[in-house]
Protein backbone atom coordinates (compact mmCIF):
# COMPACT_ATOMS: atom_id res chain seq x y z
CA UNK A 1 0.00 0.00 0.00
CA UNK A 2 1.17 3.18 -0.63
CA UNK A 3 0.07 4.95 2.64
CA UNK A 4 1.70 3.64 5.91
CA UNK A 5 -1.20 3.20 8.23
CA UNK A 6 -5.51 3.23 7.32
CA UNK A 7 -5.47 6.23 9.14
CA UNK A 8 -3.39 8.39 6.56
CA UNK A 9 -5.47 6.55 3.77
CA UNK A 10 -8.87 7.90 4.86
CA UNK A 11 -7.27 10.55 5.76
CA UNK A 12 -4.72 11.54 2.55
CA UNK A 13 -2.96 14.58 3.73
CA UNK A 14 -6.67 16.66 3.52
CA UNK A 15 -7.68 15.36 0.06
CA UNK A 16 -9.51 12.43 1.91
CA UNK A 17 -12.85 14.49 2.45
CA UNK A 18 -13.18 15.03 -1.40
CA UNK A 19 -11.31 11.58 -2.72
CA UNK A 20 -14.15 9.90 -0.45
CA UNK A 21 -17.01 11.94 -1.01
CA UNK A 22 -16.26 11.77 -4.84
CA UNK A 23 -16.51 7.50 -4.21
CA UNK A 24 -19.66 7.59 -2.48
CA UNK A 25 -21.61 9.80 -4.80
CA UNK A 26 -20.55 8.07 -7.69
CA UNK A 27 -20.85 4.53 -6.13
CA UNK A 28 -24.37 5.60 -5.30
CA UNK A 29 -25.16 6.77 -8.63
CA UNK A 30 -23.70 3.43 -10.27
CA UNK A 31 -25.92 1.26 -7.77
CA UNK A 32 -28.77 3.65 -9.13
CA UNK A 33 -27.73 2.43 -12.59
CA UNK A 34 -28.22 -1.54 -11.71
CA UNK A 35 -31.35 -1.05 -9.04
CA UNK A 36 -33.56 0.85 -11.21
CA UNK A 37 -33.85 -1.52 -14.54
CA UNK A 38 -34.20 -4.54 -12.16
CA UNK A 39 -36.83 -2.66 -10.60
CA UNK A 40 -38.43 -1.45 -13.83
CA UNK A 41 -37.98 -5.16 -14.79
CA UNK A 42 -39.89 -6.61 -12.09
CA UNK A 43 -42.98 -3.59 -12.45
CA UNK A 44 -43.32 -4.42 -16.01
CA UNK A 45 -43.46 -8.45 -15.32
CA UNK A 46 -46.20 -7.93 -12.74
CA UNK A 47 -48.21 -5.63 -15.88
CA UNK A 48 -47.90 -8.63 -18.02
CA UNK A 49 -49.09 -11.09 -15.45
CA UNK A 50 -52.21 -8.80 -14.60
CA UNK A 51 -52.77 -8.13 -18.21
CA UNK A 52 -52.31 -12.00 -18.87
CA UNK A 53 -55.12 -12.68 -16.03
CA UNK A 54 -57.29 -10.34 -17.59
CA UNK A 55 -57.14 -11.44 -20.78
CA UNK A 56 -58.18 -15.02 -19.53
CA UNK A 57 -61.32 -13.49 -17.30
CA UNK A 58 -62.36 -11.92 -20.31
CA UNK A 59 -62.47 -14.66 -22.89
CA UNK A 60 -64.21 -16.87 -19.74
CA UNK A 61 -67.08 -14.52 -19.85
CA UNK A 62 -67.68 -14.31 -23.63
CA UNK A 63 -67.32 -17.66 -23.27
CA UNK A 64 -69.64 -18.33 -20.15
CA UNK A 65 -72.54 -15.82 -22.23
CA UNK A 66 -71.90 -17.46 -25.66
CA UNK A 67 -73.03 -21.29 -23.96
CA UNK A 68 -75.71 -19.20 -21.86
CA UNK A 69 -77.29 -17.62 -24.74
CA UNK A 70 -80.80 -19.39 -25.69
CA UNK A 71 -80.34 -21.20 -28.77
CA UNK A 72 -82.66 -20.13 -31.19
CA UNK B 1 -22.13 -14.59 -47.20
CA UNK B 2 -25.13 -15.55 -44.20
CA UNK B 3 -27.03 -12.44 -42.87
CA UNK B 4 -28.80 -14.81 -40.21
CA UNK B 5 -26.74 -13.60 -37.72
CA UNK B 6 -28.02 -9.61 -38.08
CA UNK B 7 -31.61 -10.40 -38.79
CA UNK B 8 -31.24 -11.94 -34.88
CA UNK B 9 -29.47 -9.17 -33.33
CA UNK B 10 -32.08 -6.94 -33.87
CA UNK B 11 -34.63 -9.52 -32.81
CA UNK B 12 -36.23 -8.44 -29.16
CA UNK B 13 -36.61 -12.48 -28.16
CA UNK B 14 -32.86 -13.56 -29.42
CA UNK B 15 -31.92 -10.61 -27.12
CA UNK B 16 -33.35 -11.26 -24.14
CA UNK B 17 -33.02 -15.24 -24.26
CA UNK B 18 -28.93 -14.29 -24.78
CA UNK B 19 -28.60 -11.79 -22.64
CA UNK B 20 -29.99 -14.12 -19.47
CA UNK B 21 -26.93 -15.92 -19.91
CA UNK B 22 -24.70 -13.53 -20.39
CA UNK B 23 -25.64 -11.28 -17.41
CA UNK B 24 -23.85 -13.64 -14.96
CA UNK B 25 -20.28 -13.48 -16.54
CA UNK B 26 -20.89 -9.72 -17.19
CA UNK B 27 -21.56 -9.01 -13.61
CA UNK B 28 -18.81 -10.83 -12.14
CA UNK B 29 -16.04 -9.08 -14.83
CA UNK B 30 -18.07 -5.81 -14.17
CA UNK B 31 -17.34 -6.16 -10.17
CA UNK B 32 -14.05 -7.43 -10.22
CA UNK B 33 -12.39 -4.84 -12.68
CA UNK B 34 -14.23 -1.73 -10.76
CA UNK B 35 -13.09 -3.19 -7.46
CA UNK B 36 -9.33 -3.63 -8.52
CA UNK B 37 -9.37 -0.91 -10.23
CA UNK B 38 -10.58 1.60 -7.19
CA UNK B 39 -8.39 -0.44 -4.81
CA UNK B 40 -5.36 -0.05 -6.98
CA UNK B 41 -5.75 3.37 -7.84
CA UNK B 42 -6.85 4.89 -4.43
CA UNK B 43 -4.41 2.66 -2.09
CA UNK B 44 -1.39 1.77 -3.94
CA UNK B 45 -0.78 3.97 -6.54
CA UNK B 46 1.49 7.04 -6.16
CA UNK B 47 0.67 10.70 -5.38
CA UNK B 48 0.66 12.88 -7.78
CA UNK B 49 3.73 15.42 -7.50
CA UNK B 50 1.69 18.91 -7.70
CA UNK B 51 -2.30 17.78 -7.11
CA UNK B 52 -1.25 15.55 -4.08
CA UNK B 53 -3.61 12.88 -3.10
CA UNK B 54 -6.85 14.96 -4.83
CA UNK B 55 -5.34 13.48 -8.17
CA UNK B 56 -7.15 10.17 -7.01
CA UNK B 57 -10.89 11.24 -8.17
CA UNK B 58 -8.64 10.73 -11.34
CA UNK B 59 -9.72 7.04 -11.13
CA UNK B 60 -13.65 7.97 -11.00
CA UNK B 61 -13.86 10.96 -13.06
CA UNK B 62 -12.17 10.19 -16.06
CA UNK B 63 -13.55 6.60 -17.03
CA UNK B 64 -17.33 8.13 -16.03
CA UNK B 65 -15.98 11.14 -18.71
CA UNK B 66 -14.60 8.83 -21.00
CA UNK B 67 -17.87 6.02 -21.08
CA UNK B 68 -20.28 9.00 -21.13
CA UNK B 69 -19.17 10.46 -24.10
CA UNK B 70 -18.84 6.91 -26.00
CA UNK B 71 -22.35 6.16 -24.95
CA UNK B 72 -23.35 9.52 -26.76
CA UNK B 73 -22.32 7.50 -29.73
CA UNK B 74 -23.80 4.42 -28.67
CA UNK B 75 -27.19 6.19 -28.50
CA UNK B 76 -27.03 8.06 -31.87
CA UNK B 77 -25.80 5.06 -33.42
CA UNK B 78 -29.08 2.80 -32.23
CA UNK B 79 -31.22 5.84 -33.10
CA UNK B 80 -30.02 5.99 -36.80
CA UNK B 81 -30.29 2.16 -36.91
CA UNK B 82 -33.64 2.48 -35.90
CA UNK B 83 -34.75 5.84 -38.25
CA UNK B 84 -32.83 3.75 -41.54
CA UNK B 85 -33.56 -0.21 -40.80
CA UNK B 86 -36.92 0.45 -38.56
CA UNK B 87 -34.95 -2.41 -36.22
CA UNK B 88 -37.60 -2.09 -32.76
CA UNK B 89 -34.28 -3.42 -30.73
CA UNK B 90 -32.54 -0.09 -31.53
CA UNK B 91 -34.81 2.28 -30.69
CA UNK B 92 -35.17 -0.04 -27.24
CA UNK B 93 -31.37 0.31 -26.73
CA UNK B 94 -31.59 4.08 -27.38
CA UNK B 95 -33.82 4.71 -24.96
CA UNK B 96 -31.69 2.64 -22.63
CA UNK B 97 -28.45 4.43 -23.33
CA UNK B 98 -30.38 7.85 -22.50
CA UNK B 99 -30.62 7.38 -18.37
CA UNK B 100 -27.13 5.80 -18.29
CA UNK B 101 -25.32 8.74 -20.33
CA UNK B 102 -27.11 11.06 -18.45
CA UNK B 103 -25.58 9.38 -14.78
CA UNK B 104 -22.02 8.95 -16.24
CA UNK B 105 -22.35 12.64 -17.33
CA UNK B 106 -23.67 13.75 -13.80
CA UNK B 107 -20.72 11.62 -12.20
CA UNK B 108 -17.97 13.08 -14.14
CA UNK B 109 -19.71 16.58 -13.10
CA UNK B 110 -20.09 15.77 -9.79
CA UNK B 111 -16.57 14.49 -9.53
CA UNK B 112 -14.87 17.04 -11.73
CA UNK B 113 -16.55 19.79 -9.07
CA UNK B 114 -15.16 17.98 -6.34
CA UNK B 115 -11.70 17.73 -7.50
CA UNK B 116 -12.02 21.20 -8.67
CA UNK B 117 -11.91 22.70 -5.24
CA UNK B 118 -8.64 21.80 -4.04
CA UNK B 119 -6.84 21.91 -7.50
CA UNK B 120 -8.52 25.35 -8.44
CA UNK B 121 -10.00 26.77 -5.28
CA UNK B 122 -13.73 27.04 -6.98
CA UNK B 123 -16.22 23.88 -7.44
CA UNK B 124 -17.47 25.24 -10.47
CA UNK B 125 -16.31 27.66 -13.43
CA UNK B 126 -17.69 28.06 -17.43
CA UNK B 127 -14.88 26.41 -18.55
CA UNK B 128 -15.11 25.27 -22.13
CA UNK B 129 -14.58 21.80 -21.10
CA UNK B 130 -16.98 21.68 -18.44
CA UNK B 131 -19.75 23.87 -19.95
CA UNK B 132 -19.80 21.63 -22.87
CA UNK B 133 -19.77 18.23 -20.38
CA UNK B 134 -23.52 20.45 -19.06
CA UNK B 135 -24.68 20.73 -22.32
CA UNK B 136 -23.73 16.73 -22.90
CA UNK B 137 -26.01 16.15 -19.74
CA UNK B 138 -29.22 18.58 -21.49
CA UNK B 139 -29.04 16.54 -24.30
CA UNK B 140 -29.11 13.21 -22.60
CA UNK B 141 -31.92 14.62 -20.33
CA UNK B 142 -33.95 15.95 -23.50
CA UNK B 143 -33.72 12.43 -24.89
CA UNK B 144 -35.30 11.34 -21.86
CA UNK B 145 -37.80 13.84 -21.78
CA UNK B 146 -39.16 13.41 -25.53
CA UNK B 147 -40.40 9.93 -24.11
CA UNK B 148 -43.15 11.55 -21.92
CA UNK B 149 -44.48 14.15 -24.82
CA UNK B 150 -45.48 11.84 -27.47
CA UNK B 151 -48.44 9.48 -27.02
CA UNK B 152 -47.44 7.02 -29.78
CA UNK B 153 -43.88 4.96 -29.09
CA UNK B 154 -43.04 5.40 -32.67
CA UNK B 155 -43.11 9.10 -33.01
CA UNK B 156 -41.11 9.53 -29.82
CA UNK B 157 -38.31 7.04 -30.58
CA UNK B 158 -38.00 9.29 -34.36
CA UNK B 159 -37.82 12.55 -32.87
CA UNK B 160 -35.34 10.98 -29.38
CA UNK B 161 -33.16 9.14 -32.52
CA UNK B 162 -33.15 12.69 -34.45
CA UNK B 163 -32.33 15.01 -30.99
CA UNK B 164 -29.62 12.21 -30.63
CA UNK B 165 -27.85 12.75 -34.32
CA UNK B 166 -28.31 16.57 -33.92
CA UNK B 167 -26.75 16.59 -30.64
CA UNK B 168 -23.47 14.55 -31.70
CA UNK B 169 -21.83 17.33 -33.20
CA UNK B 170 -21.36 18.12 -29.38
CA UNK B 171 -18.92 15.09 -28.81
CA UNK B 172 -16.18 16.37 -30.93
CA UNK B 173 -16.30 19.59 -29.33
CA UNK B 174 -15.80 18.35 -25.78
CA UNK B 175 -12.89 16.47 -26.78
CA UNK B 176 -11.24 19.29 -28.21
CA UNK B 177 -12.40 21.96 -25.78
CA UNK B 178 -8.89 21.48 -24.24
CA UNK B 179 -6.96 22.26 -27.45
CA UNK B 180 -9.52 24.82 -28.71
CA UNK B 181 -10.14 27.20 -26.13
CA UNK B 182 -7.60 28.55 -23.28
CA UNK B 183 -9.08 26.26 -20.16
CA UNK B 184 -8.41 26.03 -16.87
CA UNK B 185 -9.09 22.16 -17.31
CA UNK B 186 -6.09 20.15 -18.35
CA UNK B 187 -4.92 18.42 -21.11
CA UNK B 188 -6.42 14.94 -21.92
CA UNK B 189 -4.21 12.18 -19.75
CA UNK B 190 -4.72 9.46 -22.24
CA UNK B 191 -4.08 10.21 -26.40
CA UNK B 192 -4.80 7.40 -29.26
CA UNK B 193 -2.49 10.01 -30.98
CA UNK B 194 0.62 10.20 -28.55
CA UNK B 195 2.33 8.50 -25.21
CA UNK B 196 -0.06 9.23 -22.13
CA UNK B 197 1.35 11.80 -19.82
CA UNK B 198 1.16 9.92 -17.05
CA UNK B 199 3.54 7.67 -15.31
CA UNK B 200 2.65 3.74 -15.72
CA UNK B 201 1.88 3.19 -11.61
CA UNK B 202 -0.87 5.85 -12.20
CA UNK B 203 -1.64 4.44 -15.77
CA UNK B 204 -2.54 1.25 -15.12
CA UNK B 205 -5.47 1.47 -12.15
CA UNK B 206 -6.79 3.94 -14.77
CA UNK B 207 -6.85 1.73 -18.15
CA UNK B 208 -8.44 -0.76 -15.49
CA UNK B 209 -11.21 1.70 -14.30
CA UNK B 210 -12.20 2.86 -18.24
CA UNK B 211 -12.21 -1.09 -19.29
CA UNK B 212 -14.54 -1.22 -15.98
CA UNK B 213 -16.55 1.01 -16.51
CA UNK B 214 -17.07 0.10 -20.12
CA UNK B 215 -18.25 -3.69 -18.48
CA UNK B 216 -20.53 -1.29 -16.48
CA UNK B 217 -21.97 0.51 -19.06
CA UNK B 218 -22.63 -2.21 -20.78
CA UNK B 219 -24.35 -4.59 -17.78
CA UNK B 220 -26.43 -1.60 -17.63
CA UNK B 221 -27.17 -1.14 -20.95
CA UNK B 222 -28.28 -4.77 -21.12
CA UNK B 223 -30.42 -4.40 -18.09
CA UNK B 224 -32.36 -1.66 -19.29
CA UNK B 225 -32.94 -3.23 -22.78
CA UNK B 226 -34.27 -6.39 -20.90
CA UNK B 227 -36.88 -4.16 -19.33
CA UNK B 228 -37.49 -1.90 -22.06
CA UNK B 229 -38.15 -5.15 -24.19
CA UNK B 230 -40.74 -6.47 -21.88
CA UNK B 231 -42.42 -3.05 -21.62
CA UNK B 232 -42.87 -2.83 -25.32
CA UNK B 233 -43.51 -6.41 -26.26
CA UNK B 234 -45.90 -7.36 -23.59
CA UNK B 235 -48.48 -8.59 -26.21
CA UNK B 236 -45.90 -11.13 -28.00
CA UNK B 237 -46.58 -14.89 -27.10
CA UNK B 238 -43.18 -15.36 -25.75
CA UNK B 239 -43.42 -12.92 -23.63
CA UNK B 240 -46.75 -14.13 -22.03
CA UNK B 241 -45.26 -17.93 -22.37
CA UNK B 242 -41.93 -16.37 -20.30
CA UNK B 243 -44.30 -14.43 -17.48
CA UNK B 244 -46.31 -17.52 -17.29
CA UNK B 245 -43.82 -20.25 -16.83
CA UNK B 246 -42.00 -17.54 -14.74
CA UNK B 247 -45.15 -17.27 -12.26
CA UNK B 248 -45.99 -20.49 -12.68
CA UNK B 249 -42.32 -21.80 -10.78
CA UNK B 250 -42.97 -19.53 -7.87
Amino acid sequence: MYFDSLQQLIFMDGHGIYVWSALVISLAVLAGLIIMPLCQKKHELKNIKLHIKLQQVKQNTIQTEESDAPHS
Amino acid sequence: MQWTWFHRLGSPRWFYQKTQRWLPWLSVITLSLLIIGLVWGLAFAPQDAKQGNSFRIIYIHVPASVVALAGYYVMAVAGAVGLVWRIKLSYMMMRSAAPIGAALTFIALVTGAIWGKPTWGAYWVWDARITSMLILLFLYLGVMALRYTYSSNEAADKASAILSLVGMVNVPIIYKSVDWWQTLHQPATIKFTSAPSMHPDMLMPLVVMIVGFYAFYTLSLVLYARAEILRREYRASWVKQLVTAKFAEK
